[in-house]
């Protein structure tokens, strides 16, 4: 059986379709576009909210540790009190050096000079007062301490004259006072 | 007629077309702008600010848990020990008599010892992350002193003074030969003291108590009662002694 049916719709020219393709297109294209925008904005505000979740989060384990704190205040301050004294007494321990350092290093290296004078500030300034019977001696004596390269930042001769056949000279330079202060908490 | 409508209605849906990437276009700019680069900017400031905030976190944790590890009976005989080392007031005829007896000790003959009454004050900043948080009153009585002695005596008197815990400083220490087998020792022996503090802020960033620091100054007290212990050994053999003598 066939039936003839009649068409009632009007005919579409291709060209009409072709314009309405190209709309749907368009509008696919706007859509996705402002879909784009959309999830890029929301997902340049996700991490920003999880930082300030993260945040509040921690100013309150911060208040809840600050209110222990304030609970003892007592036990605080003594604490602190004893925190004080204990930091300035291991920095002042750590400040010292003995001179009994200084002057073993200075008497085993000056022979055949011996020495007469030693001075030594906080800021590491040196004067060692020697004497010896000769120039020679006194030249080779202070070319020793100069080796000791670890313990003597600079050392020069300072003066030195020729008092009856003795030769007393003083040198003076900076010394190393960390590298005391190492090999005296040694 | 409808070729020319037709023409017009294409060139008019370009424009709109134009006009609507345009307006798109804007809006991706603005987005940037408005919301993009600030929640980035956003983003950075607030994880610096989370980094600061573990940190003080973690201070504040480790504070309270180092303060917990004592008791207060136990911060209070610490602190009675420390008062030994760094007092809370000095009385100048004390130091005198410190100096004086540990120079006998050596066989040392005190030349000259000033102690001057005025004390200094040297206080301390302590500095938090920003600002200062508080001002340590530390003071000091300085004794300029001069003795004479053998070498070896004067360096044994010297090692003592500087072996102790004591809060003492030096300022120029010289050791000159004077005559044959004389020395004389000339320095300024400076003493710290410090009351104690009433008021002390909440912070995370005073100092805490160093630990191993406390091992060093149960040592030092050990020792210090074990000499103490000898002499008394020695003081009561001597008196025996004497007393076999009689």
């Amino acid at each position: 059986m066939y039936y003839k049916g009649v068409n009632l719709l009007p005919t579409i020219k291709e060209k009409q379709i072709k314009q309405y393709s190209t709309f749907n297109k368009k509008l696919l294209k706007y859509s996705l576009w402002i879909l784009f925008i959309i999830i890029i904005n929301l997902l340049s505000y996700i991490p920003v909210s999880i930082q300030k979740v993260k945040l509040a989060n921690l100013q309150k384990v911060k208040k809840e540790l600050l209110a222990n704190i304030k609970n003892q205040k007592e036990k605080y301050i003594k604490y602190h009190n004893l925190a004080f004294r204990i930091n300035l007494l291991e920095n002042i321990k750590r400040s010292r050096f003995y001179l009994s350092q200084l002057v073993h290093i200075v008497d085993n290296t000056t022979y055949p000079s011996v020495a007469t004078q030693y001075t030594i500030g906080k800021n590491g300034h040196v004067v060692i007062g020697l004497k010896t019977d000769s120039f020679i001696k006194a030249s080779v004596s202070w070319h020793k301490l100069l080796t000791k390269q670890e313990l003597f930042k600079t050392l020069n001769l300072s003066s030195f004259s020729n008092q009856k056949g003795t030769i007393p000279f003083i040198l003076k330079g900076e010394v190393n006072i960390k590298f005391i202060q190492n090999s005296s908490n040694d | 007629m409808t070729k020319k409508y037709n023409t017009q209605k294409e060139k008019f849906e370009a424009i709109i077309d134009s006009i609507i990437s345009i307006i798109l276009g804007l809006v991706v700019i603005l987005s940037i702008f408005v919301f993009i680069l600030p929640n980035i900017n956003n983003y950075f400031k607030l994880k610096k600010k989370i980094n600061e905030q573990e940190l003080l976190v973690q201070k504040l944790k480790g504070k309270i848990e180092n303060m917990n590890s004592y008791s207060t009976q136990e911060l209070d005989n610490l602190y009675q020990e420390s008062l030994k080392y760094l007092p809370e007031n000095i009385n100048i005829g004390d130091m005198g008599n410190t100096i004086n007896q540990i120079a006998k000790q050596f066989n040392l003959k005190i030349e000259r010892l000033s102690l001057a009454e005025a004390t200094q004050n040297r206080p301390i900043k302590i500095k938090g992350q920003k600002k200062e948080l508080i001002t340590l009153p530390l003071k000091s009585i300085t004794a300029p002193f001069l003795m004479t002695g053998q070498k070896q005596d004067l360096l044994s008197f010297l090692d003592l003074l500087t072996g102790s815990l004591e809060a003492r400083e030096f300022n120029t220490i010289q050791l000159i030969e004077t005559k044959e087998n004389v020395w004389s020792l000339r320095l300024t022996l400076t003493h710290l003291y410090m009351p104690y503090i009433y008021e002390i802020p909440i912070s995370a960033d005073l100092p805490n108590i160093n630990k191993g620091f406390i091992k060093v100054l149960n040592n030092q007290e050990n020792q210090t009662q074990n000499s103490e212990l000898n002499n008394n050994e020695n003081i009561q053999t001597g008196a025996e002694n004497t007393t076999t003598n009689q």
